[in-house]
């Protein structure tokens, strides 16, 4: 939205703009207010380092798209309420907490920004992630070491308990069957190439041996038409021996 | 000239007319049907090439010694002949 238009809206739809932005105002800011704050937000997003988002997409396990824009990305990432931050650098933490809305100083340490996201998170969401977190620990004893092998080999390295914890029970068993599916797939494919190669050597290997034969017959028949030859001239030469020197 | 030596003469032109053009022809049906520029035809004549430069000479040595052999003395008794019938 231009700011020429952010001026034309009416409160409903600068009040989806917002949302879209991922903050929500308070209930007695006028339209011309939530117009600066809307534009403000937008310029904050804008103005994020791009090698961040990206780091923080991959961190979220979200798709990482070269051509979108630094708020399409912050976009995708204000969905993201993943609260384990282990591996993402200042500068990423730093860029999280501009997209979940909370306000810092630029030189902020990493802890002050990660108790501030905590602190910032809702009660319900909190309660809510810690009771997945419960479950997934229940389900992943349950499950036990298939998952755990599956981990060993999976592109992520997640376990059952952090998939579960982060999208719910459904989504995280799903992600896994997904993942196991790929997997058989895989297998499958494999198992089918090899079969494939089999039979090719097979092939190659009669073509071989009837090439062998046809070789093998085309040499007999030069041998017999030589010992033919030979025999004829045995008794040509007898006879013209003979009758050359014998009968004169 | 003797019958039999009309017979010996008109025996090896037409055996060896005959073994020329059976040969010929044999070669020709073999190119004619791995002629074509589509995909499978050069894979084809490809393979073919494959199949006959892998030929394992060493399994047909004592064949193709038999085969020099029967030359050599076929070879020997022509010049024989010629040097009885001159």
């Amino acid at each position: 939205m231009t700011p020429t238009s952010l001026s034309r809206a009416d409160r409903g739809q600068l009040l989806q703009a917002a949302d879209r932005l991922g903050f929500r105002p308070e209930p007695d800011v006028d339209e011309h207010t939530l117009a600066e704050m809307i534009l403000l937000r937008r310029q904050m997003l804008e103005d994020l380092d791009r090698d961040c988002l990206v780091e923080l997409l991959r961190w979220a396990d979200r798709p990482v798209v070269q051509e979108a824009t630094a708020l399409e990305m912050a976009r995708e990432l204000m969905g993201v309420r993943k609260m384990t931050f282990a591996g993402l650098s200042p500068e990423a933490l730093r860029a999280l907490a501009v997209i979940r809305g909370i306000d810092l100083q630029d030189d902020a340490e990493p802890r002050r920004v990660i108790r501030a996201m905590k602190d910032t998170e809702p009660i319900w969401d909190k309660l809510s992630r810690k009771r997945r977190r419960l479950v997934g620990k229940l389900l992943s004893n349950v499950i036990g070491d298939v998952e755990a092998a599956r981990q060993r080999q999976s592109r992520t390295g997640r376990s059952l308990k952090e998939r579960i914890e982060e999208h719910g029970v459904v989504g995280g068993l799903a992600d896994g069957l997904r993942g196991a599916a790929d997997e058989y797939i895989a297998a499958k494919l494999d198992e089918i190439e090899h079969r494939i190669d089999t039979k090719l050597d097979q092939i190659d290997q009669r073509l071989a041996e009837w090439r062998d034969r046809e070789i093998a017959n085309r040499l007999r028949i030069i041998k017999i038409t030589l010992v033919a030859s030979v025999i004829v001239a045995l008794i040509s030469l007898a006879y013209a021996y003979f009758s050359k020197y014998v009968l004169g | 000239m003797h019958l039999f030596d009309l017979y010996r003469r008109m025996l090896v032109v037409i055996c060896t007319v005959y073994a020329v053009v059976r040969t010929i022809q044999g070669i020709g049906n073999v190119a004619r049907q791995l002629s074509g520029e589509q995909p499978a035809l050069r894979i084809a004549r490809g393979y073919a090439l494959a199949l006959l430069a892998t030929v394992k000479v060493h399994r047909f040595g004592w064949q193709i010694l038999q085969i020099i052999a029967l030359a050599g003395a076929l070879a020997t008794l022509v010049y024989l002949h010629w040097r009885v019938l001159v």
